[in-house]
């Protein structure tokens, strides 16, 4: 038996699933984690739900609560034997010039994208949903200006540690 | 920028596949237990109040001062962890749990300084008492089982480097333990929080 407030929360919730994905795209690395990032999201959208008071959109506090759970309440320990350091650059380097096309681009984004911080994932996620400055401002709790600066220098950042690569 | 440009495109492609989740999975899904950081600090820092309230009360130092500390914590605790609220800004959210955090932190340290100042008053006695069990230990086993009058045990120099050392040690492994309950979780808070938190920044 389900009460009123979880029809209604699923109701809210089954069209929004693709955002909650995205988000665990960018903050985990393999599926296991992408399913419990996502979980642990859901339970904290539904533990929040009473707060929501629809002054927002629902898909923008949404946002706001997955994120928060992307960047602070989830942790999982790194693996053993599958840190970055662990690869082998010459054999990527080779790869690298044989197929250079945009699929091998796009993936090698991904993976540098995984690599920032947790602000920095935050905000080229918000770049990539085309958010404004001042939402991303409300969402981390920082000003419009600040924002602007934040963006600037993790896009700056993101494109350095490409270049390097 | 032109990567940015094409990573753009692809993270808005619609025909990007996720799993969809049903109705009843979804609601499945809402009736299980968050693993929340969050929920791990409050629970290992309420675990953390009852051990150094129980040491207090075992070795009955201060036991009513201590008694009001550990009841006043506890309800600063709840009301700390249940402000937690993942619809604010992640500024406030961070700076919530930090204060959580610090909260639990100042118990312990607290805890901490009464027993350092209690064992450095009752050094001696200690070291007395640590003697004194120890004989009793090491006798164990024997048909006749006498218990040592701490007092009758006259200390020299070596037996308090001994307890002092020992001291010294237990301080270490509650170090210890502090680093690995603890340690990741929150420095990577702590790096998030100063992250965001830094003063305004101009443009050039």
């Amino acid at each position: 038996m389900s009460t009123e407030l979880e029809k209604t929360f699923v109701e809210f919730f089954k069209p929004n699933q693709r955002l909650i994905h995205k988000i665990c795209r960018i903050y985990t690395d393999n599926t296991e984690d992408h399913q419990d990032l996502f979980q642990e999201i859901t339970v904290q959208l539904w533990r929040s739900f009473p707060g929501f008071k629809g002054e927002a959109k629902f898909s923008t506090w949404m946002y706001k609560v997955a994120l928060n759970t992307a960047m602070t309440l989830f942790r999982k320990p790194q693996k053993r034997g599958l840190q970055h350091t662990d690869v082998d650059v010459s054999s990527l380097k080779m790869e690298y010039e044989v197929y250079e096309d945009d699929e091998y681009k796009l993936k090698k984004m991904y993976k540098t994208i995984y690599e920032l911080s947790d602000v920095e994932k935050a905000l080229i996620m918000m770049y990539l949903e085309d958010k404004s400055y001042r939402e991303i401002g409300e969402v981390l709790g920082i000003t419009e200006g600040n924002a602007r600066v934040k963006m600037n220098r993790a896009k700056n950042n993101l494109k350095a540690k490409i270049s390097i690569k | 920028m032109e990567e940015l440009e094409l990573l753009k495109k692809d993270w808005n492609r619609e025909e990007l596949q996720f799993k969809e989740y049903s109705e009843n999975e979804i609601y499945s899904m809402i009736k299980q237990k968050s693993i929340s950081v969050a929920k791990i600090l409050f629970v290992v820092g309420l675990i953390e109040m009852i051990l150094w309230s129980l040491y207090g009360y075992i070795n009955s130092e201060f036991p009513y001062l201590r008694m009001i500390l550990f009841f006043g914590f506890i309800m600063l605790a709840v009301l700390l962890f249940r402000r937690l609220k993942t619809g604010q800004n992640s500024l406030s959210l961070m700076k919530n749990i930090l204060n959580l955090r610090k909260l639990i932190f100042g118990y312990a340290a607290i805890s901490f300084f009464m027993v350092i100042l209690d064992n450095l008053i009752h050094f001696d006695l200690y070291t007395k008492d640590f003697m004194a069990g120890t004989r009793d230990g090491w006798n164990r086993g024997q048909d006749i089982i006498v218990h040592t009058n701490p007092e009758s045990m006259a200390p020299g120099w070596g037996n308090y480097a001994v307890f002092g050392f020992i001291m010294l040690l237990s301080f270490y492994i509650v170090y210890l333990i502090y680093k690995r309950t603890y340690g990741k979780i929150l420095s990577d808070l702590r790096k998030n929080y100063r992250e965001l938190s830094q003063a305004e920044e101009k443009l050039f």
